[in-house]
């Protein structure tokens, strides 16, 4: 014996209460200060967006649940979750048939049928996103929906980005989520809601760091390219890792318990590719403002093949 | 392997239903269900060549060496499939350009070739042409009605005619690649529970 691989101790354990309630909870408690924000920014718009979202989300849980005769789990707040999530990705004052197809299809088609909670291998949110993206771009885009409510103008940070308006995304207002864009747009405040969530070992911090380093890496090596040709402005990379959704994605959305993997290599991997694509996404795509939601969703894809590279088991050559 | 007329012709309509129950063929599926008018072309042309092929390859059966039998196959097969393709371009253009390389590719499809192997490579001439206007009818129902519900979501019309009001927004995700997939997949789910329900 030449060390001590493993330390077994003795009966009984204690549980430490974790699971998918309190994480659930956790997570949205500290979203609350950025739907806050929405909220005061774009008043009812917001709040009949994120109350729609939520309670669409846990009705479309609960009636599929009920017509596959599973039990009815809307207590561990995983529904409420997706719908929060999502409504933080939308602008406010979208159409609300288009939220109620959103979360629906985020609970249907992203989860459910594959049977709910710890079996769907992309993230629901990001499905229902996707789905609504798609097939109704001019109503999601930002600047389009928020024209339906007053005292509001300016383009939105990546808008502006692509037009060459460096002056128009000051890091200050981006931080806050002063400028047009989604709900959830104060990304301090997302960050600030990330960092109790990795105190609290909600999320797994690789996928966290290794998508931010994707960011960061995207923008050093060709960020300034979001800009229009000809233009020798530069882009501050703190506003790229703060403008639209990077922060939700990697502290929210990217660290998803079921689509993400869970090894430490693969879980590097897997978030500073979806950093890496999200940044390619959105300086060369056409839908740049969903770069994280795509580079995400795709990259969850391969997450089960990534999970493949794991240490071997000790004894087994 | 001996059943009658009537049961080969109507196995294609529920039992063996393409692409649901027997899932072949599925690129032209996924591809050519965008509109209902589209899906009907091609499951009408998929029908026409798989009941000829399943007639001539079950005549020469016992013609056919084993061991070249699927070259063989794809002869009979890409003839009638260039029939189709000449009268489609004569007489219904549109509909031509609307599927495209579709039509070349019903050569390639499955469910022809699939047809020819498993049955009318063993079973005599009207048998096969029985069993092939079964599955090519089954075939072109699935394709008409997964291009109605399609098209109905995500254009808002059927067979081009406007259906669901003015004020209805498109779900054009539904026309699109991935709609394809969703689409086919609930059906599917849909179709096993029918069947376990049925059979229960």
């Amino acid at each position: 014996m030449k060390e001590n691989v493993l330390t077994v101790s003795v009966a009984p354990f204690w549980h430490s209460g974790a699971g998918i309630a309190r994480n659930s909870y956790i997570s949205m408690a500290v979203l609350l200060p950025v739907a806050a924000v929405g909220v005061m920014h774009y008043r009812v718009g917001a709040l009949a967006v994120l109350g729609l979202c939520i309670g669409s989300c846990m009705l479309a849980e609960a009636l599929m649940q009920k017509i596959i005769g599973r039990p009815v789990t809307l207590g561990d707040g995983s529904a409420a979750l997706t719908g929060m999530l999502l409504a933080l990705l939308l602008p406010a004052g979208v159409p609300w048939w288009l939220v109620v197809v959103g979360s629906f299809s985020a609970i249907i088609v992203g989860k459910q049928i594959y049977g709910g909670i710890g079996s769907h291998p992309l993230n629901a949110t990001l499905v229902g996103w996707v789905m609504i993206r798609i097939s109704w771009g001019v109503q999601m885009d930002a600047d389009v929906a928020l024209a339906n409510l007053p005292n509001l103008s300016g383009l939105s940070a990546l808008a502006a980005l692509r037009g060459g308006y460096v002056d128009a995304v000051p890091l200050k207002d981006v931080w806050m989520g002063n400028l047009i864009g989604p709900i959830g747009s104060a990304s301090l405040l997302v960050l600030i809601g990330g960092l109790v969530l990795l105190a609290l070992r909600v999320i797994k911090w690789e996928v966290s760091l290794g998508f931010l380093g994707g960011v960061l890496l995207g923008c050093v090596l060709f960020g300034s390219n979001m800009l229009p040709e000809g233009s020798d402005a530069s882009v501050n990379p703190l506003v790229m890792l703060f403008s639209g959704n990077v922060m939700l994605g990697a502290f929210f959305l990217a660290p998803d318990t079921t689509s993400s993997p869970s090894q430490p290599i693969a879980m590097w991997i897997y978030g500073f590719a979806a950093g890496l694509l999200a940044m390619l996404i959105r300086v060369y795509g056409n839908y740049y403002d969903g770069g994280v939601v795509f580079g995400i969703l795709l990259v969850s894809l391969a997450s089960p093949l990534l999970d493949k590279i794991r240490p071997k088991a000790r004894g087994r050559e | 392997m001996e059943g009658s007329l009537v049961q080969e012709f109507k196995k294609g309509l529920w039992e063996e239903i393409p692409p649901f129950r027997l899932v072949l063929g599925l690129c032209p599926v996924l591809a050519v269900t965008k509109a209902a008018d589209t899906g009907l072309g091609m499951g009408i042309a998929a029908t026409f060549v798989l009941v000829f092929s399943n007639v001539i390859v079950s005549m020469l059966r016992n013609v056919i060496p084993n061991k070249v039998r699927i070259a063989c196959y794809i002869v009979v097969i890409a003839t009638f499939v260039v029939v189709t393709e000449l009268v489609m371009q004569a007489y219904t253009y549109p509909l031509y350009e609307a599927l495209g390389i579709f039509i070349p590719l019903i050569v390639v499809n499955c469910i022809i070739l699939g047809r020819a192997e498993a049955f009318a490579g063993k079973n005599p001439v009207l048998l096969s042409a029985a069993d092939g206007l079964g599955i090519g009818l089954g075939f072109t129902l699935s394709l008409t009605f997964l291009g109605s519900l399609r098209e109905i979501f995500g254009a808002g019309t059927l067979f081009g005619q406007a259906v669901m009001g003015a004020s209805f927004e498109p779900f054009t995700f539904m026309v699109q690649a991935p709609g394809a997939f969703v689409c086919l997949g609930i059906l599917l789910g849909l179709m096993n529970i029918v069947e376990a329900i049925r059979t229960r």
